[in-house]
């Protein structure tokens, strides 16, 4: 039995759903309100079927992007297309998106199920097959026995899965998700990020998630656009954030890490207050600059004897027990704070608060990115 | 952000012992004043035993009375319902500005006196009233439009009086929905006519029934306005009633006040059954 309705959908006889994960490219899209800029130029480029996110704190944007792809605002300049038609004008009813709302926007007058077959209905699907895809929808997330609850009495996680249901279940090319997790507790939402990318994948839509909690973008994503003040910052996979973020937003808004303020001098030396490396930003135009640290990279020792690579002299201002590891607040003599994560294999007597150590690093481990 | 589900849910107020005690001047003043001379005149309705019944039951008159006090109030309504629907949905998309102006406008008749204003459209609809003298005037007409003294007139005068009761229950429920489920309605794939039909029509429901049996209700216990305005076809039950009282027959308007009260429920009753059937329905 397979049901042909949407363009996008290309049927099912397998009794699951399955959408064919469409192109999604943003050129030069901006929009402002007034005076205030929300979102300068943005370009981004999504293959068929990836899971991107768009992180950042609030107001910087990403939900104004996610609404002119959603078609709620249109942009004053620039580009959306979908699978390469230019959707940039396109009333939203007729872009055939999928979107999960923060707070599941769930018609309350409607039963689960009839709230999940309404985009089928809005689509011509008679009411039988509608009614037939919408169940499959349902055992998709698994709610099938809740069916003919109203959303009022299902729990906040149960009407997630309804929305996410209700978004997937016309197979759209492309799926928008504004922080749909966003008010759920804490370990509700850990399971639910993975059954948001269980049932991503499954039915193999594009994936534009947006949200402003860092642990869930690296979890879930593909790959992760940073926003900051209406631009994205960055745009890469979770490890390349991490490993290599290119500014210093991007690095203290994905992970901890330690900002250490230096100097390149002309050949590449980075030389800060009580520390330098020779040649690591050999590729650098000489000035001030920052060197980050991730805390994992940092080593503590009593004294400097046998480090082979960089070191600060330091106090201990902190020490915190966090099981797996012990987790150091070190200060410079230059007044600068350093993070540091050492395996408790690897302390077995921890140094006291205000034991006066050596912070040491690789000189690779250190990011230098420039002001 | 809570759930919708626990969004809008007062402390129940048996938290507070004795709490009911605050609803007590209200029902002392219903007990005394409604509840009391209700059953005094059930008990003067049955003066002749149910003889009073069986004649008011079985009077054409009579009869043809209620039917057009139902149907007057009905007409009433639907034609408040038509126009005021319309009304609260520009309200609630409009500007703060616009919104408070239109408020304005709607509760204008309520700052005015009823028998002022019933006066006023006896001035503008009689036959040398103000519209047919215009019409006439200018030569569009030769006759007068028979304007007063027929159910036109009286449908003019009550939807005026009884459109802000249909306008702000509706007005206030279309105010409580989410924008974000009309949001949903569109990016689902719904067209701006059908996200009204299937989602904003069903949402603003409650303000709908509560409108229309607000002026439903009142409509059917109309007396000055059909009386001032309307011709002997229109007269409603309000009107005999207070015939039956001026001529000392008090069991009768007795037991005409209790059959309409009956006949109110009655309808009421099978009303709210077949809302709350087709509201499980759609679910």
């Amino acid at each position: 039995m397979t049901t042909t309705t949407t363009n996008a959908g290309n049927g099912t006889t397998s009794g699951q759903l399955h959408a064919k994960g469409a192109e999604l490219r943003l050129q030069g899209v901006r929009k402002s309100f007034g005076d205030s800029v929300a979102v300068h130029g943005v370009d981004l480029d999504l293959r068929p079927g990836e899971f991107l996110t768009m992180l950042g704190p609030s107001g910087s944007g990403k939900t104004t992007t996610l609404n002119m792809i959603a078609g709620f605002l249109e942009p004053d300049s620039g580009v959306v297309t979908l699978s390469g038609k230019d959707i940039t004008h396109t009333p939203p009813h007729k872009r055939d998106i999928g979107m999960v709302f923060q707070n599941y926007a769930l018609f309350p007058h409607l039963s689960a199920l009839k709230n999940v077959m309404f985009p089928l209905q809005m689509r011509g699907v008679d009411k039988k097959s509608a009614r037939r895809r919408a169940e499959l929808a349902l055992e998709m997330v698994e709610l099938s026995h809740l069916a003919k609850r109203l959303p009022k009495q299902l729990s906040g996680g149960q009407q997630q899965r309804v929305a996410l249901a209700r978004a997937f279940v016309f197979e759209p090319g492309l799926l928008l998700m504004d922080e749909p997790l966003g008010a759920l507790d804490k370990r509700l939402r850990e399971t639910m990020q993975v059954e948001i990318m269980r049932v991503c994948r499954e039915v193999g839509s594009t994936v534009v998630y947006v949200t402003h909690d860092q642990d869930e973008a690296l979890t879930m994503s593909d790959r992760i656009a940073v926003y900051n003040h209406g631009y994205v910052e960055q745009l890469d996979t979770a490890e390349g954030l991490y490993e290599r973020p290119t500014t210093t937003f991007v690095a203290g808004f994905i992970g901890d890490s330690s900002m250490l303020s230096c100097q390149v001098r002309p050949g590449g030396d980075v030389v800060g207050s009580g520390w330098h490396t020779a040649a690591s930003a050999r590729d650098m135009e000489p000035g001030k600059a920052t060197l980050v640290l991730r805390p994992e990279s940092v080593t503590v020792r009593a004294d400097g004897t046998g480090v082979g690579g960089c070191s600060v002299q330091a106090t201990v201002s902190d020490v915190f027990y966090l099981g797996s590891h012990v987790k150091y607040l070190l200060r410079t003599e230059a007044g600068e704070t350093v993070q540091a994560h050492v395996p408790r294999s690897e302390a077995p007597t921890p140094f006291a608060r205000g034991a006066s150590v050596v912070a040491a690093w690789k000189p690779e481990a250190g990011i230098v990115l420039a002001e | 952000m809570t759930s919708p589900a626990s969004a809008v849910r007062r402390a129940p107020l048996r938290a507070v012992s004795g709490g009911w005690l605050l609803a007590l001047p209200a029902l002392v003043f219903l007990a005394v004043l409604f509840l009391w001379p209700l059953l005094k005149m059930g008990q003067e309705s049955l003066t002749d035993g149910f003889s009073t019944y069986s004649d008011v039951l079985s009077s054409t008159v009579y009869r043809r009375v209620f039917w057009t006090t139902a149907a007057t109030a009905g007409l009433v309504t639907s034609i408040c319902l038509l126009i005021g629907f319309p009304y609260a949905y520009v309200m609630y998309r409009s500007s703060r500005t616009t919104r408070t102006l239109l408020l304005a406008v709607v509760l204008l008749p309520f700052w005015s006196s009823l028998l002022v204003r019933s006066f006023a459209w006896i001035a503008l609809l009689q036959d040398s009233g103000l519209i047919n003298q215009t019409l006439t005037g200018v030569g569009i007409l030769d006759e007068p439009l028979p304007l007063i003294r027929t159910q036109l007139g009286v449908l003019v005068g009550m939807v005026h009086i009884m459109l802000p009761y249909m306008v702000l229950p509706l007005f206030a429920t279309m105010l409580r929905i989410d924008d974000r489920l009309l949001l949903a309605a569109t990016s689902l794939g719904a067209s701006p006519w059908r996200r009204f039909v299937r989602v904003f029509a069903p949402l603003s429901a409650a303000g709908i029934f509560a409108g229309a049996l607000l002026v439903f209700t009142i409509s059917l216990g109309f007396y000055i306005t059909p009386a001032l305005l309307g011709g002997p076809r229109q007269t409603m039950i309000g009107e005999v009633i207070a015939d039956e009282v001026q001529q000392f027959a008090l069991p009768t308007a007795s037991a005409l006040g209790m059959v309409l009260l009956a006949g109110t429920m009655i309808l009421l009753g099978i009303v709210v059954t077949a809302l709350s059937r087709a509201k499980e329905r759609t679910a």
